[in-house]
């Protein structure tokens, strides 16, 4: 799920590669913003087939934060 | 440059007025369409008259007309009736920000005295544990869909089955539409300026001020009847509030709801607004995916000449913007011309590049006191870079102007505020001795009456989504922590907009003997902590350590002023 979510970054937000990193921050240090982020989202949940709450993007905090959000929902459905 | 011509209407003398003219002049015209339970649904303008005039009904019945009621939800046409009904029985409203954590909501629902909460099932659900905690509140009402057999508390009723109640009172005669009057001064509506109870001042707001800014919005801006919109900022920011729901409807325009920001875009290209009101932050994004998009496609030369060879055509009087950028102006629905825009500074730039596309992108200024509109730039005749030309019926002036004209904007006019809600103090600060309000933004005034913002005398910081982050809500947070001593939090310059940092001077003795990366690590995981519970545009992303306290004034406050 990191490589998958990773090329996403690069693919729809072209973000440098080599910042890319679990612990890197969404915001802080790939510059990415809500909507951008919301939008993101939006794609995973078609990729995927899965429903992430509105609320959930509040807590997306790092690289981390969103691919175990991920991970457990695609487990799970 | 020629004098503005602000339109002419008429002045409104309550809220009632407001919901009774719209319905009566637009009648089975949809007002909002939305989703709920999956489902697209319209309400009309019919629609509004009849649940504000049962909601009404229903609360005086129920002993809360002129009550303080709270209200928290998504957009919803029920939270606009309830805003409206409360005022409309000689109530005060207090809208929430729904991204405020349970404990704070209660805290607001406390410090107000509320009687009543409208909310929707999320913060139904959110607040339950509190509602033993907050002695007065008598009802809580669930806006939007929710299974009556989850009700289980006697004080929790359904927002539909208020209105049936409703009506029944009108139809059996024991509440007569259209007979309440109340003075149009009284306090009737609190908006809190952020999170926390002990940092954040109440604006109080009354209903003239309302009906003011709802009027003069109308005459300032050029939409009519025809104009389609997409709802997309949250509803209790007054930037939305008065201008995309309240004076759109005085307008007679039609708003669709956006259910989530997820589908903003989405529902733009579906929705094919006609106009949009937005913060910069939207701007910015959608500049960003217009040109990730021409550039993914090669074509980034192609279109920047076409933009050069557009913009010169049209000095000649042609305009071939449709043509040349139907696919730009087809992602967003193929309708749209014209963005107003406000809440915070945007790049100039951006303002150039929706332009040349053909969509016109309008910049204002307001404030929360203010409820909100200073100045908005008129359609057709806009000055790049600023804020607009003083609103009709609002005086502003510059006070003691520096060699460069600049100083601080003190307004004065019929959408003023009242005063900050229990809080003498802070109100006093607020007006100078002669009554005008002191905005705490700093800029000048042209000769033909268009404001200029330079600077800002606040602490506040603005995000690029147009919200006001307040340093002191997030130091009240961050002084919680054992290892931090001294905070204070600023907004720096960064590439991609305001940064927000926090600047921590650490507890020396709690930290114990670790090296410098360490200890960044240990106070950034205190930061993300906080974070957690955040909002995104609060978010501290910048941390910078001190070796020494901060210079402080007599009174042991920071000097902030040293601080940028």
């Amino acid at each position: 799920m990191y490589e998958e979510f990773k090329q996403l970054l690069i693919s729809k937000l072209e973000i440098d590669p080599e910042q890319i990193k679990p612990e890197a921050q969404l915001a802080n240090d790939l510059g990415i913003n809500s909507l951008e982020l919301a939008d993101l989202v939006l794609y995973c949940e078609d990729k995927y087939g899965i429903e992430i709450e509105d609320d959930a993007l509040q807590s997306f905090i790092t690289v981390n934060d969103v691919v175990e959000y991920l991970t457990g929902l695609v487990e799970n459905k | 440059m020629k004098k503005f011509e602000p339109r002419e209407f008429k002045r409104l003398l309550s809220v009632e007025e407001l919901v009774y003219s719209a319905a009566e002049r637009f009648g089975e015209k949809p007002l909002y369409s939305y989703i709920e339970d999956k489902e697209k649904r319209t309400f009309t303008y019919n629609d509004h008259k009849r649940c504000f005039d049962a909601l009404r009904a229903a609360l005086i019945n129920m002993g809360l007309g002129g009550k303080t009621v709270s209200l928290c939800s998504d957009q919803h046409p029920d939270w606009i009736t309830t805003f409206l009904s409360v005022i409309g029985c000689g109530g005060v409203i207090v809208p929430l920000d729904r991204e405020l954590q349970a404990e704070q909501l209660a805290g607001f629902v406390s410090i107000t005295e509320s009687e009543a909460l409208f909310v929707s099932e999320r913060e139904y659900k959110m607040l339950l544990p509190y509602f033993d905690t907050l002695p007065l509140l008598r009802t809580v009402v669930i806006i939007g869909a929710h299974p009556k057999d989850e009700v289980a508390d006697e004080k929790v009723v359904l927002f539909d089955d208020l209105i049936e109640k409703g009506e029944k009172l009108i139809a059996d005669g024991a509440y007569v539409p259209g007979t309440f009057r109340a003075d149009p001064h009284r306090l009737s509506c609190i908006l809190f300026t952020s999170g926390t109870t002990g940092t954040s001042k109440g604006v109080m707001i009354s209903e003239y001020n309302i009906l003011f800014s709802i009027v003069q919005c109308c005459k300032m801006v050029s939409n009519d009847e025809h104009d389609v919109f997409v709802s997309v900022l949250p509803i209790h920011h007054t930037f939305a509030l008065v201008t995309n729901h309240l004076a759109m409807s005085h307008i007679g325009a039609t708003s669709f709801m956006n259910d989530s920001l997820k589908h903003t875009f989405k529902n733009i290209t579906e929705v094919k607004p006609t106009c949009l009101i937005l913060v910069p932050l939207f701007l910015e994004t959608m500049d960003k995916k217009i040109w990730d998009n021409v550039k993914k496609q090669g074509k980034e030369k192609q279109v920047r000449a076409l933009m050069k060879a557009s913009n010169a055509m049209r000095k000649t009087g042609i305009d071939m913007r449709k043509t040349f950028f139907s696919g730009i102006l087809n992602a967003f629905g193929g309708n749209l011309d014209r963005i107003i825009v406000g809440g915070a500074p945007i790049d100039p730039e951006i303002l150039r590049d929706f332009d040349a596309f053909g969509i016109t992108v309008v910049e204002g200024y307001g404030i929360t006191e203010c409820c909100p509109l200073i100045s908005v730039n008129p359609l057709k005749q806009r000055k790049f870079g600023s804020a607009g030309l003083i609103a009709d019926g609002l005086e502003a002036r510059i006070a003691e102007p520096a060699e460069t004209g600049d100083g601080e904007i003190q307004v004065r006019g019929g959408n003023v505020f009242m005063g900050y809600y229990k809080n003498d103090a802070a109100t006093k600060e607020a007006f100078t001795e002669d009554g005008w309000f002191r905005t705490g933004d700093i800029g000048v005034i042209d000769e033909d009456g268009y404001i200029f913002i330079t600077g800002r005398k606040k602490n506040v910081i603005i995000a690029s989504n147009g919200k006001n982050v307040y340093p002191e809500e997030l130091e009240e947070y961050l002084l919680k922590s054992p290892i931090i001593k001294e905070a204070a939090v600023i907004g720096r310059k960064g590439d991609d907009g305001i940064v927000i940092t926090a600047l921590i001077y650490p507890d020396k003795d709690a930290v114990g003997d670790i090296d410098e990366k360490e200890l960044y690590e240990k106070i950034f995981s205190e930061i993300n902590l906080i974070n957690k519970g955040l909002p995104t545009f609060k978010h501290i992303t910048a941390l910078e350590i001190r070796d020494s306290e901060f210079e402080k004034t007599t009174t042991r406050k920071i000097k902030r002023f040293l601080l940028k």
